[in-house]
């Protein structure tokens, strides 16, 4: 009895807390937004920080486009992954093709959408919503996720505001946004990339 | 007297030959279930042949499970009660469902210290073509917020490259994913929260061993009970050779049950109808019972077994062998009183000669084909007819002394004057005209004839089970290699290189899309060549002995000792390089390693397995010209081969009718001879109408059955025109032997397995037109063989 309790208890409240998180981030399916990325790692003297902008598309998926320090965008989409490099060369990636660790460009994704409902097939996910923002914490199933990576908690309001990355190497990646704002329309290069027609 | 020794002799070889075919059947059980077995080699080099069979047995020993439910634990919890209760039951060797959690780092172990020498096809093209930069590489890979650390940390790789080397390994492929230590598939990579997990065992024998499969199967069925009570929404997929050739077993026995016992029946019913004698039915099963153990004995002494499909027909060839023995009953029972042995003996014995020599030809000409499944059905055939013609001609006269005891006048007698009404009626004249219309109402559907050679015809594929074998490959991204490119050269390296050259020649087509992707050793391990390349590349572009590393790095902020590091351990891994065997035999390997087909007779071999739609002629064209790959379709092989097969025994057809109308010119004369054949071929343009006008395809099976058709076709015109002596009752032995051979065949029509079904098919058609046609060869023959050379006063 008490058992069941334990094991159904804080699932319960997770997935309530998480619809809740879902529908203040639906108010806003297409937005833009600035972000600074601060990668520390042991191999590394000092941190390295990225600027960029993040566009959110929810029927299309998610472009990662980072300024500086070097100019590359990511697509991310539901069937394949782009990335486009300085010099305008492509690298696709079909998505069924993804390597089981190189799912968390998806994971992410999907955490900006607040879309958290295929996310338990690999994490144990736990939620927190409070008046005025929330956050998620995500622990990684046993498998391969679970070799490399730590933990991730991301928090907001009724934006994702930040994203930290903690991987069991001692690495972190922290990712901050603002400047929030509705993306009216797309360029056609951003279009093409996230395949809208 | 010498003729009562033979005979004694005959005797007590038969009872030897019954109790060798008992003690064969029942001690060694050598039935053979696996199809491709009875199948010739159909590649041009012993490598492929090999890499075939290869291929055949990693797939084959094992069988697969995906147990499914829409709710992930209810998946979990019914898997781990289905894996429990097969390796409770102990019919298989062993059963996979935990896996240990998989350490990338484990995954990338035997490449890690060859890192040097391995390089991405995009990456190799940067670095040659100069539009690699380090340091814009390097901060690509530092900022990148998604790249996993498949290739160790920046100071290991620190532009990617070899983590990029190990994305691009074949395992992505696979839709598996390891989740809470078990492999789970998903049909919806998203969203979906029903997973299906997978099981897998190891049979504990081979899966065409019907012990295998019986205690296989009902550890099977006994788990899916189980899962039942833990998870009643839950279903299980299953795929494996086992469950494949346990089907074709079962069908295979069904029919040899059916067919056995539906032709005994038929023959014991027809016997006892028309000779009203236990007597009779007796004799004639003891001669297809010595003919039966003559069959199985000779075949399984020859090929060592005896596979299904020779069962299948042989239970149906108990029509044809109790045939003499009708003939040497109507003889006796219309001598009636007058019987004597030795003259009624020498009344059939013509007859049964040249009936044997017929089908001797007919089941002889199967015998010369390069097949083992059609030589050892004729093998088997030609055994048991001649051991019940023997005993027919040597034990009969023995063993039948005693006078019929009934009258056999009342069926005789309105027999013999419906023959002598169409001898006085049907002249020549009317008898063209009948064969004129017959051979019109065929020319139709001898248009509508179309050939089909799919091997698929040997063997009968639940519809069930190849749906679920096609759910689990689309569910786990595990392809069943049914194409594939054997490459064979004299050092492992010159292997590698050949793939090398026929990757290159793949790629465009995956590029293209005509190709899904290709595995390949060549894609874990490059050559020694292409490895030194690399390592040359790498140097050159990461100026790893001046100090632009050193540079690059301090740029970035990393940390000052990497770049010394860095080119410490490329100095360090000098001289070393991956080689197939070392990859082989690590256990990353395990889902490719049977790409290595490793050491054989003239050097080494390796197959490159294509996936995706593009066609056999474009893959043999890219083969073309690099020596040593060859392009293998087993199937597309076989079904090739039976083309050819089919038209090669199409022309034997011919060739055997030539010599079935010598034979009997050689006693007829030609215009008789060619009357007694007239009936048979009347019988084959028949069935081949009426698989014309049913639209099935002709096959190579249609075509041994028209074989058949003429060597026992002919026989009843040969009865008739021999007996004519006695009209009454070689016209009642000739419909008795119709009957039973049409219901033995007939009954082959039904069987599960295509391929015997379209020979029973057509046999049977061939059969009907040949007995109903076997008067006109009364009719179309001589006047001095129409006419009884003795006034018959007896019916």
């Amino acid at each position: 009895m008490l058992g069941a309790l334990l094991a159904f208890g804080p699932h319960v409240a997770a997935d309530e807390a998480l619809a809740l998180i879902r529908a203040r981030l639906d108010a806003q399916p297409r937005l833009r937004a600035d972000f600074e990325q601060i990668k520390r790692l042991a191999d590394l003297e000092r941190p390295v920080v990225a600027n960029g902008r993040l566009l959110v598309w929810r029927e299309a998926g998610v472009l990662w486009q980072i300024e500086q320090p070097v100019k590359m965008q990511i697509a991310l989409r539901e069937d394949v992954t782009i990335q486009v490099d300085a010099s305008g060369r492509r690298k696709t990636q079909q998505a069924t093709s993804d390597a089981a660790a190189a799912r968390l460009g998806r994971v992410l994704a999907a955490l900006l959408h607040g879309d958290t409902a295929g996310l338990e097939q690999w994490f144990e996910i736990a939620a927190r919503v409070e008046a005025r923002g929330w956050t998620i914490a995500l622990t990684p199933r046993r498998g391969p996720m679970a070799a490399f990576l730590k933990s991730m908690y991301v928090s907001g309001d009724k934006y994702v505001q930040a994203v930290s990355i903690e991987e069991v190497n001692g690495d972190s990646t922290s990712i901050t946004f603002r400047n929030h704002r509705d993306a009216a329309a797309l360029s056609s290069e951003e279009a093409g990339l996230l395949g809208v027609p | 007297m010498m003729a009562r020794h033979v005979s004694a002799l005959w005797a007590g070889v038969s009872v030897a030959l019954a109790a060798a075919a008992v003690l064969l059947l029942a001690r060694y059980a050598p039935v053979q279930t696996d199809l491709l077995a009875l199948l010739p080699p159909t590649e041009r080099s012993a490598a492929a042949e090999r890499a075939v069979a290869a291929m055949r047995d990693a797939a084959g020993n094992r069988a697969v499970f995906l147990i499914g439910d829409a709710q992930a634990p209810s998946a979990r919890r019914a898997a781990a009660r289905f894996a429990a209760e097969l390796r409770r039951s102990g019919a298989f060797a062993s059963v996979q469902f935990e896996v240990p959690d998989i350490d990338p780092q484990r995954l990338t172990a035997p490449h890690r210290e060859f890192r040097f020498g391995l390089l991405t096809d995009a990456d190799r093209a940067a670095l040659v073509d100069g539009s690699f930069e380090p340091e814009q590489w390097l901060l690509r890979r530092l900022n990148d917020p998604f790249r996993t650390p498949l290739g160790g940390g920046v100071a290991q790789d620190p532009f990617g490259f070899f983590g990029n080397f190990i994305a691009s390994l074949p395992y992505r492929q696979l839709r598996l994913d390891l989740e809470d230590g078990l492999l789970v598939a998903r049909a919806d990579a998203k969203g979906a929260r029903g997973i299906h997990v997978l099981v897998s065992a190891e049979l504990a024998g081979s899966a065409y061993d019907d012990r295998v499969q019986r205690s296989s199967l009902a550890a099977v069925a006994a788990a899916e009970a189980a899962v039942r009570a833990v998870a009643p929404q839950a279903e299980v997929l299953r795929a494996g050779a086992v469950f494949f050739a346990e089907a074709a077993r079962a069908s295979a026995e069904r029919d040899v049950e059916l067919i056995g016992a539906g032709s005994l029946i038929g023959i014991v019913l027809l016997m006892l109808g028309v000779f009203r004698s236990v007597r009779p039915l007796a004799l004639g099963l003891l001669t297809v019972v010595t003919g039966l153990a003559a069959a199985v004995s000779a075949t399984v002494l020859v090929h060592g077994e005896l596979h299904l499909l020779t069962l299948v027909f042989g239970a149906s060839l108990i029509g044809e062998a109790i045939d003499y023995s009708i003939q040497y009953f109507s003889a006796y029972a219309g001598a009636g009183s007058q019987w004597d042995p030795r003259r009624g003996l020498a009344a059939v014995r013509p007859g049964l000669t040249l009936a044997l020599a017929t089908s001797a030809l007919g089941y002889g000409a199967l015998m010369l084909m390069p097949f083992p499944a059609v030589r050892q059905i004729a093998l088997f055939a030609l055994a048991g007819l001649v051991a019940a013609y023997l005993s027919v001609i040597l034990l009969l006269p023995y063993l039948l002394r005693r006078a019929y005891g009934r009258d056999i006048a009342p069926i005789a007698v309105p027999t013999a004057r419906l023959i002598e009404w169409w001898s006085a009626r049907i002249g020549p004249k009317p008898a063209a005209a009948i064969v004129a219309a017959v051979v019109a109402l065929c020319v139709p559907g001898w248009l509508a004839l179309h050939a089909d050679d799919d091997v698929r015809a040997l063997s009968s594929r639940p519809a069930a089970l190849l749906e679920q074998e096609a759910r689990i490959r689309s569910l786990t991204g595990v392809e069943l290699a049914t194409r594939f490119f054997v490459v064979e050269a004299g050092t492992p390296e010159a292997v590698l290189q050949a793939e090398e050259r026929l990757a290159a020649r793949l790629r465009p087509l995956v590029d293209k899309g005509e190709l899904a992707h290709y595995q390949a050793v060549s894609s874990f391990v490059p050559s020694a060549a292409r490895q030194e390349e690399n390592r040359l590349l790498l140097r050159k572009s990461l100026q790893l002995d001046g100090n632009g590393l050193a540079q690059a790095f301090q740029q970035v902020g990393l940390r000052s000792t990497a770049a010394g590091d860095l080119a410490a351990a490329y100095r360090e891994s000098e001289g070393r390089i991956l080689t197939p065997q070392a990859w082989a035999a690590s256990p990353a390997a395990a889902p490719y390693r049977h790409l290595w087909l490793g050491s054989t007779a003239d050097g080494h071999a390796s197959v490159v397995v294509p996936a995706g739609a593009a066609a056999n002629n474009a893959l043999e064209a890219l083969a073309a010209g690099i020596p040593g790959v060859t392009f293998v379709d087993k199937a597309a092989s076989v079904s090739r081969l039976f083309g050819q097969y089919r038209a090669g025994l199409s022309y034997g057809l011919g060739v055997a009718l030539l010599l079935v109308l010598g034979v009997l010119a050689w006693r007829y004369g030609l215009r008789g001879g060619a009357a007694v054949l007239l009936p048979a071929v009347l019988g084959m343009a028949a069935a081949l109408a009426l698989a014309g006008y049913g639209g099935s395809a002709v096959t190579l099976f249609n075509v041994m059955a028209l074989l058949l058709v003429l060597g026992v076709g002919v026989n009843y015109s040969i009865f008739l025109i021999e007996g004519r002596a006695r009209a009454g009752t070689t016209g009642i032995a000739v419909a008795l032997s119709a009957a039973t051979t049409m219901l033995s065949f007939g009954l082959l029509a039904f069987s599960g397995t295509p391929a015997l079904a379209g020979f029973g098919a057509t046999l049977l058609a061939g059969i009907v037109i040949a007995v109903l046609g076997a008067p006109l060869s009364l009719s179309l023959a001589p006047r001095s063989l129409r006419q009884c050379p003795a006034a018959s006063s007896t019916p």
